[in-house]
């Protein structure tokens, strides 16, 4: 045999193979945008682990709005071009732009490509869906993670059996947080406790002042707040760290949504899912819609069904604030 | 079989009885508290774990949502391993966590059912592998959101109750044997004189047999009798009187000879049926003096026998309650100490534990056996509940010896001290003996009645109707024969000497055939009436006796009351078919209609019972109440219920009245008094024993089987009725059953002053406080100060306790020193002072000495008031007759009983239980002062 023939006939193969698998996988695979409001966090990676773990034939394929609520319809141009087989949201604003609201959707939204929202702190008084169980639109469901802010109160009230005001600061820039402060509002008047909401001073940049911050921790401990409560924001939960410190500082015990706030910053407590959980959930209705032929209409917006009281210690410790024995009970406590 | 056998045969039945009933009894006493105990033991889990679940439902997170909760379930299975497994289910059976690996989502189907009924938050299930202790979870509103439910094995307490019935069985046998060959020694060597007398009238025998001349005895003195035996003066007195009836016999039988002369006497000629002759409650000295010296040892060994038996019960009983009490205690230590290092182990200072106080004090108010949590650094940092003595701690909570230690950081900081109540278990190890002495109580009770009937029936019966023959025959009376069947010597002599009487109405009858005139018909005459022949068979005799309703008297009332304890309980599980009505009338009604049935029977058992007599009107009631019992056990609604109360209420009405009107026919008047007492007694004896046993057996084998042990001692009575009662009334009345007997006015007796005063004074109060107060005001009064159904049956059973020891020992004093009408109104005073105690003082003392002073009170009443208005009757009201104002009294003393329950029902449900038991109080006190001034007048 010619060595050259044999050489080139080894080569065609060779790229033959290396060819065939990536047609095969493009045919099989699934494209899944996932779009971001502020990088890929934990939920986002929930997401991506439970496809792998899964072995999921989906190519996830992440882009981040980087805060940047313009950039949303670029993204969404060049996911209806890539001819995407389903976007996962994340937050109110992401979602908001990408879907828009009942009966009143852009031109700009995805109106056929099935779209599955999470960390959407209030998604029916977003006005994104209708009801958790008929979500009413054709191509939108997803997942929801947050405890009623009932049994917030209620947790506090268990730790602090004294408790009667609680300080409120939101994010006046950022739909859920305001919506938050409102029903934070009316469960003051239900509840018989005393609420201080205020919103926060940003930077130019969009960033919380931090010097303001301190002032207004200040303004609550001076008008005998009891607990401070981190409303729902992605700002709040980027800045967590300023936040429960600021609060700290001025021995104020604080309660997050956001449990990574109880685990890695300052918060004393939160009633709260693991994001990573969330992820998981928005994974699981992505397979329903992908690979079981589910509709998104007629997929209820699924809660997340595991929920911790979780306590850092040395956070109580430093407000000489424990948790009754009763509570220990029952709750997961780091930093001991 | 010789009187030594026969004797015997009774003594070791007797006993063998009475043990069995107290080896099953004991038994299934200690297999329901020993349940209960590792019940409770199995609980400490459920509801220590149950409450962190509370904690969370509380703050408004559904179980499902609880993220820890399998890490909480494993703390809680570390803590006591011999949980099997532990599962967490909400309110639709789904399984939201669990100890282990599920199969299936959801929990099984029984512990589910047994989740959705139970009544309280502790709840448990058995099946035939395992134990199951269940906690329904709640929040602070009562809104339920499931339960947690721990399983354990079943082995060791099916070890453990095998083993001592194992125990239990071996020493009631060992005592068998033992009394059996104590009973033989001591028959054998007391009743030597008998069994001399025995063969005395042995010899009798043969030589009347023979028609030999039996020589006249002669008068022995004292010393003499007293030298051979206390049996001597019986048999000399029975050796005198038979003298006289041969010569009675022999000069009857010569004078006919002489009449006769060639006639030859026909055999078999009497073709006319013998009738039967009732002798009523009749009795011998020798029978007596049998019963006299056997009953004292038959009650001594079947006593002794039963006493050690349940001695043995309850030590034994308690040495096996003992560790499951201490395993409890222990296991709530160490539920505090973990929870307690939980909180440590988080990071809590020992000195700023939040909540450790309310934690413990809700520690000490779920489980009363512990009376003192602390936590001690050395000195005492927290502390709930209150410090027992140091002599009667455990060592293990004592300083030296910290057993439940708290470590921090690998070093211990202090230690957690937990102080048993002594109370608490004095007070279960009191209960476990007043169950024990109850049933202990009930066996010697039942075996009593039971020893008296087979003393009367097997072993002096013989005496009785041989001394009744005798005493006839030796007042030249040969008009009756007695039908034997008996083989020893007693019998044969009464078998020969009916022969004798046949004899004699046969040559009569022979005579008469041969159509005599003028002066042999008159000397004819003179012959029969002067041996009392008859022209015909002469007629047989049936012996009435007193006992003869003692057992199944007792067994009736015993199978009437066995529902008692459960019976409102029971009302309230079937279906309602009175929606329109308040709940806790419709569960009184059943009470109600069986009150009603006994209100319009009563008035007609008196002519019944003398048109059909007793032993008939007692059969007619058997199969409808058999009936009414087994369908009780299948009824699905009220109406049902009320129903078949209304057969039974009828039934009790005709057969203890029946009863009573047999006592009051066949005893003489002046014996009255202490009968009725005995009637009394033995009528309250069942009572108490089938409250008693009805709550054991529902206990143990559920509600619906007791209806059919019920039904089961119906049939007994009618059997024993059926064997023991006379067949004939034992004073037939002329003419023909009228219902105008019933229907006489029942007001019309009223008009008599004494009666009216008896009737309103007396009567009707007492019947008020018997269903208002005994029925009714202290169940609900023993509950509402906190204590349990136990409590109140225990209270109860005291009551029926009282009046059935009380009644015959009144009885024997009234005539003999004191007035029926002075012991009918001390009755009344005592009862009614008694009933302030409860009415103004909150405690379960206060209601035992009520109850029992009611108890005495209604001793001392019942049958006074009885024999007040059968004077009554034949003094001052016989143009109405004594069937009238019996009827009179019983009916409006039911129609009071009925009004007082009602109206004080309604008035504690107005103004509170303890007002409603002053008015009783008020009514009985104001009663006996109207009946007073009848004294006075």
């Amino acid at each position: 045999m010619n060595t050259k023939s044999f050489s080139l006939k080894l080569l065609m193969l060779l790229c033959l193979l290396s060819i065939l698998p990536s047609r095969v996988l493009s045919e099989e695979h699934k494209q899944v945008y996932m779009v971001v409001w502020r990088g890929c966090e934990e939920a986002c990676q929930g997401f991506i682990n439970h496809v792998k773990a899964n072995n999921l034939a989906v190519n996830v394929i992440v882009k981040d709005a980087a805060r940047d609520k313009k950039k949303i319809p670029v993204l969404l141009d060049e996911i209806k071009k890539a001819k995407a087989d389903l976007v996962v949201t994340w937050g109110t604003s992401v979602t908001l732009a990408t879907v828009g609201t009942l009966g009143s959707a852009g031109e700009d939204t995805l109106k056929t490509i099935p779209v599955v929202f999470m960390i959407v702190a209030d998604p029916i008084g977003a006005k994104i869906i209708k009801s958790y169980q008929i979500p009413g639109r054709d191509n939108v469901t997803g997942v929801r993670n947050r405890v009623p802010e009932k049994i917030n109160i209620k947790a506090i009230k268990t730790f602090l059996p004294t408790f009667k005001h609680l300080g409120l600061l939101y994010n006046p820039q950022e739909a859920n947080s305001q919506l938050k402060a409102k029903e934070l509002e009316k469960l003051a008047m239900k509840m018989q406790f005393k609420l201080s909401a205020r919103p926060l001073t940003l930077t130019s940049t969009g960033e919380i002042d931090k010097e303001a911050l301190n002032s207004q921790m200040a303004e609550f401990k001076q008008s005998q707040v009891d607990f401070v409560y981190l409303g729902s924001s992605s700002l709040i939960r980027k800045s967590g760290a300023m936040f429960t410190q600021a609060a700290l500082d001025n021995q104020l015990p604080t309660l997050s949504p956001y449990e990574q706030l109880v685990r890695e910053s300052n918060a004393l407590f939160s009633v709260a899912a693991k994001y990573s959980d969330v992820g998981e959930l928005a994974a699981h209705q992505m397979k329903e819609i992908l690979f079981n032929k589910q509709a998104p209409s007629a997929l209820p917006v699924l809660a997340v069904k595991k929920f911790a009281y979780v306590i850092n210690m040395r956070v109580a410790k430093a407000l000489d604030l424990y948790p009754s024995v009763n509570i220990l009970q029952y709750a997961e406590t780091i930093n001991p | 079989m010789s009187l030594l056998w026969r004797s015997w045969f009774a003594f070791v039945f007797l006993i063998g009885m009475t043990l069995s009933a107290l080896c099953y009894l004991s038994i299934v006493q200690h297999d329901i508290i020993y349940s209960r105990l590792v019940e409770q033991r199995l609980a400490v889990i459920a509801r220590t774990t149950g409450a962190s679940f509370n904690a969370i439902v509380e703050i408004g997170l559904p179980l499902n949502m609880v993220r820890n909760s399998d890490d909480i379930l494993a703390r809680a299975q570390k803590l006591d391993p011999s949980a099997t497994r532990i599962k967490v289910f909400d309110t639709q059976g789904v399984i939201v966590s669990s100890t282990e690996q599920l199969n299936q989502p959801v929990i099984d189907e029984v512990i589910f059912n047994r989740f959705v009924n139970s009544e309280h938050r502790s709840w448990h299930y058995k099946d035939p592998d395992a134990l199951h202790s269940g906690y329904t979870i709640k929040d602070s509103e009562n809104e339920v959101f499931g339960a947690i439910v721990v399983e354990y094995p079943k082995e060791e307490y099916l070890l453990k109750t095998s083993d001592i019935a194992y125990q239990i069985i071996n020493v009631a046998l060992w005592l068998l044997s033992f009394s059996a060959l104590f009973a033989w020694l001591i028959l054998r060597v007391q009743l030597a004189d008998v069994l001399k007398s025995i063969l005395r009238l042995g010899a009798l025998y043969t030589k009347l047999q023979k028609e030999e001349l039996l020589s006249e005895p002669q008068i022995a003195d004292e010393q003499l009798i007293a030298d051979k035996g206390f049996f001597e003066q019986q048999i000399q007195s029975l050796e005198g009187q038979l003298f006289k009836a041969d010569q009675h016999f022999r000069h009857a039988r010569s004078s006919l000879k002489a009449l006769l002369g060639a006639i030859e006497i026909q055999k078999n000629n009497i073709k006319s049926p013998s009738s039967i002759d009732i002798a009523a409650q009749v009795g011998s000295p020798l029978a007596r003096k049998v019963a006299r010296f056997l009953v004292p040892w038959a009650t001594t060994l079947v006593m002794g026998s039963t006493l050690l038996l349940g001695a043995f019960i309850y030590t034994n009983v308690e040495k096996s309650f003992l560790p499951e009490l201490t395993a409890r205690s222990e296991l709530i230590g160490s539920v505090a100490n973990n929870n307690i290092q939980v909180a440590i182990s988080s990071g809590v200072p020992l000195s700023s534990l939040v909540g450790a106080e309310s934690y413990f004090d809700e520690l000490l108010k779920s489980f009363p056996e512990i009376a003192y949590f602390g936590i001690s650094s050395g000195s005492i940092v927290l502390e709930a509940g209150t410090r027992q003595q140091t002599l009667f701690s455990p060592q293990r909570s004592r300083k030296e010896v910290p057993t439940y230690p708290i470590i921090s950081q690998e070093k211990q900081i202090g230690y957690i001290i937990v102080d048993t109540n002594p109370e608490y278990l004095a007070l279960e190890f009191r209960k476990v003996l007043l169950d024990f002495a109850v049933m202990v109580l009930v066996v010697v009770l039942f075996s009593y009645q039971i020893l008296i009937v087979a003393v009367s029936r097997s072993l002096t019966a013989p005496f009785v109707r041989l001394q009744h023959l005798v005493q006839r025959q030796a007042n030249s009376d040969f008009s009756n024969t007695v039908a034997m069947i008996g083989k020893n010597e007693a019998d044969k002599i009464c078998k020969l000497l009916s022969k004798r009487s046949e004899q004699l109405h046969a040559a009569f009858v022979s005579f008469l055939d041969s159509k005599c005139r003028g002066a042999e018909l008159e000397r004819l005459k003179q012959i029969r009436s002067e041996f009392k022949l008859r022209n015909g068979k002469p007629n047989k005799l049936q012996f009435a006796y007193l006992n003869d309703i003692r057992l199944p008297l007792f067994l009736f009332t015993a199978a009437d009351q066995l529902p008692l304890s459960f019976f409102p309980l029971y009302v309230s599980t079937m279906e309602n078919t009175f929606t329109w009505l308040d709940q806790g009338i419709v569960i009184g009604l059943p009470l109600m209609g069986y009150l009603v049935a006994i209100m319009f029977g009563s008035p007609i058992v008196r002519p019944l019972a003398n048109r059909f007599g007793h032993r008939t009107l007692c059969l007619f009631a058997v199969i409808p109440t058999v009936l009414a019992h087994l369908a009780m056990s299948i009824a699905d609604n009220v109406t049902q219920l009320i129903f078949l109360r209304i057969i039974t209420g009828f039934s009790y009405a005709l057969v203890t009245l029946a009863c009573q009107d047999y006592i009051l026919d066949v005893v003489a008047k002046e014996r009255r008094s202490s009968s009725l007492s005995l009637f009394t007694s033995v009528m309250f004896g069942g009572l108490f024993i089938g409250t008693a046993i009805g709550g054991i057996l529902a206990d143990r084998l559920g509600q619906q089987p007791v209806f059919i042990a019920s039904a089961l001692l119906v049939a007994v009575f009618g059997i024993l009725t059926h064997q023991l009662l006379p067949h004939r009334p034992v004073h037939a009345m002329d003419g023909e059953f009228h219902f105008s007997h019933c229907l006489t006015p029942i007001w019309q007796p009223l008009a008599n002053f004494s009666f009216f005063a008896l009737v309103l004074g007396i009567a009707i109060p007492a019947n008020i406080l018997m269903q208002a107060f005994i029925s009714y005001l202290v169940t609900l009064q023993v509950l509402a100060i906190g204590g349990s159904i136990a409590d109140t049956a225990r209270i109860l059973m005291l009551y029926f306790l009282v009046v059935s020891f009380i009644a015959p020992t009144i009885g024997r004093y009234t005539n003999r020193r004191f007035k029926e009408s002075v012991v009918a109104l001390a009755g009344a005073v005592l009862s009614g002072v008694a009933l302030l105690a409860p009415a103004f003082i909150s405690s379960q003392w206060a209601l035992v000495i009520a109850v029992s002073c009611a108890g005495i009170a209604h001793g001392m009443i019942r049958d006074s008031q009885v024999n007040l208005a059968m004077d009554i009757a034949d003094k001052q009201l016989k143009h109405l007759g004594t069937t009238a104002v019996m009827a009179s009294l019983r009916a409006i003393e039911r129609i009071g009983s009925i009004i007082g329950l009602l109206a004080i029902a309604y008035y504690s449900s107005q103004a509170g239980l303890a007002a409603a038991i002053s008015v009783v109080a008020g009514i009985v006190l104001a009663g006996a002062l109207l009946f007073a001034f009848t004294l006075r007048k």
